[in-house]
């Protein structure tokens, strides 16, 4: 499985990018070089390996936990379906609650144990009991238990059908990778990871470098070929940017859009692009004046230049998308509210008919004090005044932007819709009425009513078109913007081979080599 | 004696202001780290656990009393955000920043000794007029524009070293000392000036004195003046200042660090600023004012070994 | 940012020995007496960037945070002098608009900080005993956080407003404006004419406001003098952090710091407010070195 997954054709990724990623994937496994070391510049630092006390990872944390530990099973985003891991097969009952994994034989852990069902068992229970705090629980918690039957059998118990579990039993960013019981009792497992991957952790100088060194015992020691990774830290773009050039590190993971426009010019490095799902956003606050008011909010979507954006912030390294789905599903026009000044004009007509108001308040907004904040707000302020809406904008730094929208002290916030398997479960707490995840202040009974049957779908085309109907009716709410879909790049100097696109954004190195002939 | 006992005590009560100080102000930061710990993808239920398991919501004085204890008994707490220990974390950055901190003194000094000889040989001559201008030229420059010029010259350019990063000593001297080269400078470039000046002033009234005009008459060369007779005279003032902006120097590679993605103190602080993780913050502060409280004592110290009046005396200031 | 400050420290010691009556140091004082070219030609700069941010709105200049959709990241072109930026707008407009901001700071900035330290430095110095322990004290707290770390600090809890920016870049002048004036207050408190009022009555206040305050006042324009061009930079380099004035209010560093995300594909962004900058500091520099030693000048013939 793991060949076919190198050596997949790419879809729907652009033509510079399609030479440059085939060229790297064209050459068969069995050609790697054994040996060497790979360095690995990310954009942040791990907040920690273990999932109830480090949290969710972001897609830098990613790269280095696949490298460490591994999920149950793996996903495959061409065919969208899941693939054997540490699980080697699976099947369920047929009321499609009680899923049966087996469990790959002869899988040892870093540190010499066996890996086996006590150790997933353990590990998604100590999630699931409420009183751990798990970060992770919200989005799994239709699992109600989990049971080892026989060392090599485990039983996912679930409350009803639920189609999102085998993308999220295969994430790496926060449930999905399992560690070993003895080093999650002995309170080590979050700043020294022990798993079953092809890396071992030897490592980690917080804010500088992460590192691994490879792992003989792997049970598919085969494919690995890198002796030693080490993941440098290095937060500013450029700094990482420049390091790439001058070669001290060999891949590079940016979501900047001149760095990406600049890198994909440089013929001594490779291009690495996938479409995913998720999008970045912006939330307009519905839950208060004044864009509790329809018409003002739809004035502003309309007033909303997601085809700017995207090429100036982004520079078109981004796709302008309607919904969050990403490209495995079409939802057409989804009631998609696209720049149309002419008709924000119209809907700030009709909120100052409706209301008697003669001026349009100041609309108050935040974003970070990033280079990407900034021109965000700068955008959205020029457009909204053509339409005829003041926006102040108020710059604020990450942890104070996330406390805001949360205290629901903001009328509009750049957000983002997490890339994932499976969007469901976000959609899902963003439109139910009373979930703390309702930011925005969706209060449809009839959007409620479709979000609990998208859940319980027993198919995954159901789940996918009930997903559908609901970004349509989020969409024609007004309340979520799209600000550029998801689309990743990685990059590598000539030298690095057998990297895949990075999936989700997760760059996986883990089967790389390293080619010193180009 | 006492005189010591008393700057000792001055300089107890003074960390005690900084940690307060600091302490007040971080907790005033707006947005909290458990924010930042429970990220975008929480609720605010979830917020307000990690809050209460902190301990964030007891009062600042308790809390203040409470690190202070932790001080004493060599815990400085364990970051938020990655558990990591903040003693460690601090002791771990700090060589680096003071290597680099090291080496920008050493080429300023590089820098400014010569220049300062050769202004201060002819005031107002041609040399000290160029020296003069370079220097003005070299102050008005940003650090931060200087290093990003750096970069984009010396290693996107011309390709001589390295852009950024770091390498422990243990992987060799020139590893080590490689990807250091173009940070100093950055550093340098501001500091030497200020050396420069010193030197020169000094030097030209050193230069008056009798027995230069004597090795003057002489016949002894005039490099040979300047180098062995009067630069050892000229320099007292210079290697005071040298020592006092060790302390400061620290600080001020904050930017640098950043640029050059090294994984300094500076780096430590400015990521902990953003993430709001405090405990971290209020470590780096505290490190930061040992070692400026350090400094400021040894050299105290080193005047009242020079100067015997001020022992007895109550001067300072 | 912080690595500039000390220059003052270097600068003042210079002055001394100039005025050491030998004849190396007269002849140095003649030259210098005329305000040659290198007080002029900076000056002539000051007042161009002075009048040119002073009176922005009067040039007919696009707004400076217009967009120009036609024009982005565009290099000069008709109706754009200096091209445009990241997000199409003009490049001119924003670094003169950016200048206010630059300026405003320049020279609020050091007047904040040398008039608090001016207090305290009075007090410490007139009234000596616990009042000068606790500024002492006090000071050398403030002097022993390093500075960026306070500027950090602040820019996050109050951060946004120009305002905010010179008073917290203000508090960093403090210190050695307190010590200044303290000194120079030690050094006339204890004078004739300080007693001579004293005794005929004078109240506290009265007698800093009349006798010592003109005296002192001379040490401490030398200082804002040398300041005004190191809060520029520390400006520049709060903006470079984005944690100068919000968006979209421009200021030289926040152009910088957007240019240079763009620096080998389009230069121009970041080097031309480099280039402003760079030569305004400098300006400062020069002009202020050489009305230092005219002050010198004229103290040294007073007395």
């Amino acid at each position: 499985m793991r060949t076919a997954r190198l050596t997949r054709t790419l879809a729907a990724t652009t033509a510079l990018a399609l030479v440059a990623g085939t060229a790297a994937f064209a050459e068969s496994h069995s050609m790697a070089t054994k040996g060497g070391e790979l360095t690995v510049a990310l954009e942040t630092d791990v907040r920690g390996f273990d999932t109830v006390d480090g949290g969710v990872l972001g897609q830098t944390g990613e790269i280095v936990m696949r490298t460490v530990q591994e999920p149950l099973l793996d996903f495959d985003p061409e065919t969208n379906q899941a693939t054997p891991l540490l699980a080697t097969e699976w099947s369920h009952n047929d009321e499609q609650t009680i899923w049966t994994f087996k469990l790959r034989e002869g899988v040892k852990y870093h540190d010499g144990s066996d890996f086996d069902a006590g150790d997933v068992a353990a590990h998604y229970n100590r999630i699931l009991d409420p009183a751990n705090k798990s970060r992770s629980r919200t989005f799994i918690s239709t699992i109600q238990n989990v049971v080892a039957v026989d060392p090599l059998t485990v039983e996912f118990h679930l409350a009803h059908p639920w189609q999102a579990l085998l993308p999220y039993l295969s994430t790496t960013s926060m449930s999905g990778p399992i560690p070993a019981k003895e080093a999650v009792e002995a309170g080590t497992q979050n700043r020294s990871p022990v798993g079953t991957g092809p890396f071992r952790f030897v490592e980690w100088a917080s804010g500088d470098r992460i590192i691994v060194e490879r792992n003989p015992d792997y049970w598919n020691a085969d494919e690995i070929n890198l002796d030693r990774i080490t993941f440098r830290i290095l937060p500013d773009t450029q700094t990482r940017f420049a390091s790439l050039r001058s070669g001290e590190v060999d891949v590079m993971w940016t979501d900047r859009g001149p760095s990406i426009i600049e890198a994909q010019k440089d013929k001594s490095l490779v291009t690495l692009v996938s479409e995913g799902a998720g999008a970045a956003i912006n939330l307009l606050n519905g839950k208060k004046e004044p864009l509790s008011n329809d018409n003002l909010r739809k004035a502003l979507a309309h007033a909303w230049n997601q085809d700017a954006l995207t090429k100036i912030s982004w520079q078109n390294t981004r796709p302008s998308v309607k919904h969050p789905l990403g490209p495995v599903k079409d939802c057409g026009d989804a009631n998609y509210r696209g720049f149309d000044i002419a008709k924000a004009k119209e809907y700030v007509q009709a909120y100052k008919d409706e209301t008697g108001a003669t001026e349009v308040p100041t609309i108050v907004m935040i974003h970070t004090t990033t280079p990407r904040g900034r021109e965000l707000g700068e955008i959205y302020q020029q457009t909204a005044k053509a339409a005829g809406i003041p926006i102040e904008l108020q710059p604020v730094d990450q942890s104070t932007l996330v406390k805001r929208v949360f205290t629901n002290d903001f009328d509009i916030s750049g957000w983002r819709f997490a890339d994932g398997a499976d969007m469901g479960p976000q959609l899902y707490a963003y439109a139910m009425p009373g979930s703390s995840y309702n930011l925005t202040g969706f209060d449809d009974p009839k959007l409620a009513e479709v979000s609990q049957a998208m859940r319980t779908a027993t198919s995954m085309e159901e789940r996918l078109d009930l997903q559908c109907q609901m970004v349509s009716m989020m969409n024609d709410d007004g309340s979520l913007l799209y600000r550029g879909g998801g689309r990743y790049h990685a990059f590598t100097t000539q030298r690095v081979k057998g990297v895949p696109n990075p999936y989700r954004g997760v760059v996986d190195v883990t089967r790389a080599w390293i080619d010193e002939q180009s | 004696m006492r005189y010591l006992l008393y700057r000792l005590r001055r300089l107890a009560i003074v960390l005690g202001v900084v940690t307060f100080i600091t302490f007040l102000l971080v907790n005033v930061l707006p947005g909290d780290v458990a924010y930042e710990m429970a990220g975008m993808d929480s609720t605010e239920e979830e917020v307000q656990e990690i809050r209460e398991e902190l301990g964030l919501n007891r009062p600042v004085l308790i809390r203040y009393v409470e690190w202070v204890g932790g001080v004493f008994t060599g815990d400085w707490g364990t970051s938020y955000i990655n558990k990591e220990n903040v003693w460690d974390a601090v002791t771990d950055r700090f060589p680096v920043s003071f290597e680099l901190m090291l080496l920008a003194q050493i080429l300023a000094l590089s820098m400014a000794i010569p220049a300062g000889m050769a202004s201060a040989f002819r005031p107002n001559g041609r040399a000290d007029r160029i020296i003069g201008a370079l220097a003005f030229a070299s102050v008005s420059m940003p650090s931060f524009m200087t290093a990003i010029l750096l970069i984009f010259v010396f290693a996107l350019g011309l390709g001589w070293l390295p852009a950024t990063g770091y390498e422990p000593l243990s992987t060799g001297l020139w590893a080590n000392l490689k990807p250091m080269i173009l940070p100093a400078l950055s550093l340098a470039l501001v500091e030497w000036t200020i050396l420069m000046r010193t030197l020169r002033v000094e030097m030209i009234s050193v230069l008056q004195e009798n027995y230069i005009a004597l090795a003057r008459a002489k016949g002894m060369s005039n490099l040979r003046i300047l180098w062995v007779h009067a630069l050892r005279p000229s320099s007292f003032s210079m290697i005071t200042l040298l020592g006092l902006q060790v302390a400061r120097l620290l600080g001020g590679t904050i930017i640098i660090e950043q640029i050059f993605g090294i994984p300094g103190i500076g780096r430590l602080l400015i990521h902990a600023v953003y993430t709001r993780d405090f405990i971290v913050i209020q470590g780096c502060v505290t490190f930061f004012a040992l070692a400026f409280v350090t400094a400021n004592f040894l050299v105290d110290v080193a005047y009242a070994w020079l100067d015997p009046r001020v022992r007895t005396g109550g001067s300072h200031g | 940012m912080a690595d500039v400050t000390s220059s003052r420290q270097g600068t003042q010691t210079e002055d001394k020995p100039q005025i050491d009556m030998n004849m190396v140091a007269i002849a140095m004082h003649r030259r210098s007496r005329r305000l040659g070219l290198y007080f002029w030609i900076p000056m002539i700069w000051l007042v161009i960037v002075a009048v040119a941010c002073i009176f922005a709105p009067f040039w007919g200049l696009p707004p400076a945070d217009e967009i120009d959709w036609v024009y982005i990241q565009s290099p000069p072109v008709e109706g754009h002098p200096l091209g445009t930026d990241n997000l199409g707008r003009d490049l001119l407009s924003r670094i003169v608009w950016g200048g206010r901001v630059s300026l405003t700071v320049g020279f609020a900035a050091p007047f904040i900080g040398v008039g608090l330290g001016l207090i305290l430095g009075l007090i410490a110095g007139y009234y000596r005993g616990w009042a000068d322990e606790v500024i002492g004290i006090l000071i050398d707290a403030w002097l022993a956080i390093p500075g960026l770390v306070v500027l950090l600090l602040f820019s996050v809890v109050f951060g946004g407003s120009l305002f905010m920016v010179c008073v917290s870049l203000g508090l960093l002048f403090i210190p050695t404006a307190a010590r200044i004036t303290r000194a120079a207050t030690l050094n006339y408190a204890g004078r004739e004419f300080v007693l001579a009022a004293k005794a005929m009555g004078a109240s506290d206040f009265r007698i800093m406001r009349k006798e010592i305050f003109p005296n002192i006042i001379w040490p401490l324009i030398a200082f804002i003098l040398i300041d005004i061009p190191i809060a520029i930079v520390i400006e520049g380099a709060l903006s470079f952090l984005g944690l100068s004035v919000k968006a979209p209010t421009p200021s030289w560093g926040g152009i910088i710091a957007e240019g240079r995300e763009v620096l080998s594909t389009y230069p121009h962004i970041a080097m031309y407010p480099t280039l402003v900058m760079f030569v305004t500091v400098l300006s400062f520099n020069l002009v202020g070195d050489a009305i230092r030693r005219r002050l010198a000048d004229v103290r040294e013939g007073a007395i």
